[in-house]
């Protein structure tokens, strides 16, 4: 949702896919390089993880590797934490999440029994 | 022992390694409904799940539920559900013990993960101290969406509200203000390691730091999706 209304995405909705782990392009610079990195950091391959590393570290440097591992982090954060307490998605984002859940295959996941 | 990341190849941003650092001291501190050795213990056993699924043969300090919580949280929340929540809580674990320890484990996984994307090692856990938990609970706390108690938005959480979390928030920031400490150690983490708090609703905010706001969001957006979290 936030990043279909951010500065940088230039691409379609159908690009939100890639989210979801579809082979599409995602509509922002390196996308590819930062998937891979989210895919290679919540697995246990360690050299998948470093290939996709030096990926991030030639197209967006040294910052840009830790920025990743700062993000990824939060995430994990913050998906335990909702996924425990059973919140709901708050009525602001419910609505703006309708028009791409299809798109994203969301209502899938486990998680959308206690969310929605 | 102090978290540092002064030995990482790369450089850490100092606002992030400071973040890291107070997480680190906080988890040491008795907590509000559990002791500092019972924190440290499920950080530790939540970090052993998320590695090889098991949890250490003996581990003498943790009460069942709080093993569970640490083992699953940590490992596995893909698989949690109502039904496996309310096999825990309150039969196994009171409400306010398991919204610190859900607290523990997610900001202690922020840890991990950040480690494991540098390709550092897993920081050792810090020494546990004396002292006992606060054990204060939010006045205006109740069960109004979701599964625990949670200080409500607005007029209804009053002045609570407006301490945790600045009067309003989403659930996701609600949601550990049960106990809050949590919500104030999730909060300092989400503004080094993401965005602060108040700008997260904007998406066409971007931080100086070094990923556009898209690919933040690109990114946040495939790790949860790794996560099955539709939240």
């Amino acid at each position: 949702m936030l990043l279909r209304g951010s500065n940088g995405f230039d691409g379609p909705d159908s690009a939100l896919a890639a989210i979801s782990g579809a082979d599409c392009e995602t509509g922002v610079a390196s996308g590819a390089a930062i998937l891979a990195f989210a895919e290679a950091i919540m697995e246990s391959d360690k050299e998948k993880l470093a290939r996709a590393r030096n990926v991030i570290l030639d197209q967006l440097g040294e910052g840009g590797l830790v920025e990743c591992s700062a993000v990824a982090a939060n995430f994990s954060q913050m998906v335990r934490i909702a996924d425990s307490t059973g919140i709901p998605l708050d009525p602001p984002l419910m609505s703006m999440a309708d028009p791409i859940r299809d798109v994203l295959k969301i209502d899938n996941f486990e998680s959308a029994k206690n969310t929605i | 022992m102090s978290l540092s990341y002064s030995a990482a190849r790369y450089s850490v941003r100092q606002d992030l390694e400071q973040a890291h650092q107070r997480l680190w001291a906080s988890l040491s501190a008795p907590g509000t409904w559990l002791t500092s050795a019972e924190r440290i213990e499920v950080a530790s056993q939540a970090r052993l799940a998320r590695h090889d699924g098991t949890l250490e043969k003996n581990p003498s300090i943790l009460s069942q539920g709080l093993l569970e919580v640490a083992k699953v949280v940590g490992g596995n929340p893909k698989s949690i559900n109502r039904i496996w929540f309310d096999e825990i809580v309150p039969k196994k674990l009171s409400v306010e013990k398991y919204v610190e320890a859900v607290g523990v484990i997610a900001r202690s996984v922020s840890v991990d993960v950040f480690s494991k994307g540098l390709g550092l090692s897993l920081p050792d856990f810090p020494e546990w101290q004396d002292g006992s938990p606060t054990m204060i609970r939010p006045t205006t706390a109740k069960v109004d969406v979701g599964w625990v108690p949670m200080i409500p938005n607005g007029r209804e959480g009053g002045q609570e509200a407006i301490k945790v979390f600045g009067g309003v928030n989403a659930n996701v920031i609600r949601a550990l203000s049960l106990v809050p400490d949590e919500v104030k150690g999730l909060l300092d983490l989400l503004e080094h390691q993401y965005i602060e708090d108040k700008k997260v609703t904007d998406p066409s905010y971007e931080s100086d730091r070094g990923l556009s706001r898209a690919q933040t969001e690109l990114l946040a957006g495939r790790i949860s999706a790794l996560n099955d979290c539709f939240y």
